[in-house]
């Protein structure tokens, strides 16, 4: 490696050994920086043009500065070729500046900052003249839209984790709500009393799983005591997406059979048909339609299935008197059976 | 500004460095012709720096030229082109004199390094700057003054087969 290394610098050296500053670029340097001074030594105001060919005059007058060869003859035309650009900052050339012009241009003495002895990039470099806005470099516009992109997917995420895609309620006349999305999580706690609403708060449920969520409900034994007195809690699962509802209804049973207390999982679609079902989403929208007997039955049969668990007595507080009726149904047909 | 005296030894002494770099960027002698002006002309000027020694003025002018190059590129490529389109199609490389059958190779494979990935070779490989230092004359950070060393030396190491 260092043996390439070594004949790759020798081979470097050796090809730029030759390459040295031509001749007659020191004179034309001269010269133009003895014209700038020229230059910056007259008054503000130019009240004469200046030839540009004057500082190759300067030179050929001057020709004591820097030893001139006898071979640098070809280099004047180099040095007249390079005075034509004499000063630009500090000369006004009779050929490209209108007179009027002329009177009033200044010598632009340039204000160099120094740090350390080295000048910072922003200093010593002379800033171009612009006539048009630079344009935005590929990178720029690739990170332009790389930013972009990221926004987007991240709003998109967003959007995608707050949809509600699905909606679990727990309790007689819907005490809490649950929103999940697609993915299951909770999105949205709700619940129908300020009594609960405490209670819920503290529980940390936005975010969870919906299983996890429903645990911790049915554990908690304040929360429990709101929704149901008959430790037994009503469970109804809802979504526009049938896959999505009966999964959430499978874990929701999973999560039943677990549980201390006794719960009933059914799917809102079930409710209509079933009487069990019935009981809790039909009540309310059945009672003012006068159908007062088929709501009782539904009433009556959910009440009795609640018995296994040992008390009949918790259907629907609110219902009013189709209410009534289910319990006196009920209480009838467990007479009978006893009878 | 400084007087002729210190100037003239100033072109003496780093002359041919700042014709190289301003060369090794540009390509075109006649470019480097004007870089190499202007940077003498901005030595003259800027008489308020005071050099500790002759190797920290011959890092100011590098320096200097590196970025006067830069500007040139940069006010040219305005019309056109940016500076990364630029730097991709680098500038054919005018030495004064064709090099020797053995070198041309050489000659040729620094022909096709862009301007800036040759100025950073030639400042650490003859002027035996570190890559540190080269990175801050050429305002770059020091890992692409690495891998444009290392890109050089392997067409280099190609070149010589």
């Amino acid at each position: 490696m260092n043996m390439h290394t070594s004949r790759e610098e020798q081979a470097l050296n050796e090809l730029l050994s030759n390459e040295r500053m031509p001749e007659g670029l020191a004179q034309a340097t001269m010269a133009r920086i003895r014209a700038a001074r020229e230059a910056e030594s007259r008054p503000a105001e130019c009240t004469e043009p200046v030839s540009a060919n004057s500082g190759a005059e300067a030179v050929a007058a001057s020709g004591t500065s820097m030893d001139k060869s006898p071979s640098d003859e070809h280099a004047d035309g180099d040095v007249r070729a390079h005075t034509t650009r004499l000063a630009s900052d500090n000369v006004c050339r009779a050929s490209t500046v209108p007179a009027h012009e002329a009177e009033t241009c200044s010598p632009a003495r340039q204000d160099w900052h120094v740090l350390d002895g080295i000048p910072s990039n922003a200093s010593v470099r002379t800033a171009p003249a612009r006539k048009t806005p630079a344009r935005p470099t590929r990178r720029h516009f690739v990170q332009l839209m790389a930013a972009c992109l990221a926004v987007g997917c991240a709003g998109a995420a967003t959007f995608a984790f707050a949809r509600e895609t699905a909606q679990v309620e727990l309790g007689e006349a819907t005490r809490v709500q649950l929103g999940l999305n697609r993915w299951g999580t909770v999105v949205r706690v709700s619940c129908a009393d300020a009594s609960l609403q405490q209670a819920v708060q503290d529980l940390g449920l936005f975010g969870l799983p919906y299983e996890d969520a429903l645990v911790r409900l049915m554990e908690d034994e304040a929360v429990l005591s709101e929704l149901s007195s008959a430790e037994s809690l009503l469970v109804v699962v809802e979504s526009p997406n049938q896959s999505q509802e009966q999964d959430v209804l499978s874990g929701c049973r999973r999560v039943a059979e677990g549980a201390s207390c006794k719960a009933m999982c059914r799917s809102a679609r079930q409710g209509t048909g079933a009487g069990m079902g019935g009981g809790h989403g039909q009540g309310g929208h059945g009672a003012g339609a006068g159908n007062g007997r088929g709501q009782g039955s539904g009433r009556g049969n959910g009440g009795s299935e609640d018995a296994e668990c040992g008390n009949g007595s918790d259907v629907g507080t609110g219902l009013g008197w189709a209410t009534g009726a289910a319990r006196g149904y009920a209480r009838n047909q467990s007479d009978t059976s006893a009878d | 500004m400084r007087d002729d005296a210190s100037i003239e030894r100033a072109m003496a002494e780093h002359g041919d460095a700042v014709w190289r770099v301003c060369l090794m960027r540009l390509g075109s002698r006649a470019d480097a012709q004007d870089a190499f002006q202007e940077v003498f002309l901005k030595y003259a000027t800027h008489d308020d720096v005071a050099f500790q020694s002759a190797e920290h003025e011959r890092a100011w002018l590098l320096r200097v030229a590196s970025n006067h190059c830069v500007d040139m590129l940069r006010s040219r490529s305005h019309a056109t082109e940016s500076l990364d389109e630029l730097r991709e199609q680098p500038a054919p490389l005018e030495l004064a004199q064709d090099p020797q059958a053995s070198l041309w190779e050489v000659g040729e494979a620094l022909n096709r390094l862009p301007g800036d990935q040759r100025q950073a070779l030639y400042l650490t490989v003859c002027e035996g700057y570190r890559a540190g230092e080269v990175a801050k004359m050429m305002g770059v950070p020091v890992n692409t003054v690495y891998s444009w060393v290392a890109r050089g030396k392997k067409q280099l190491r190609g070149a010589l087969g």
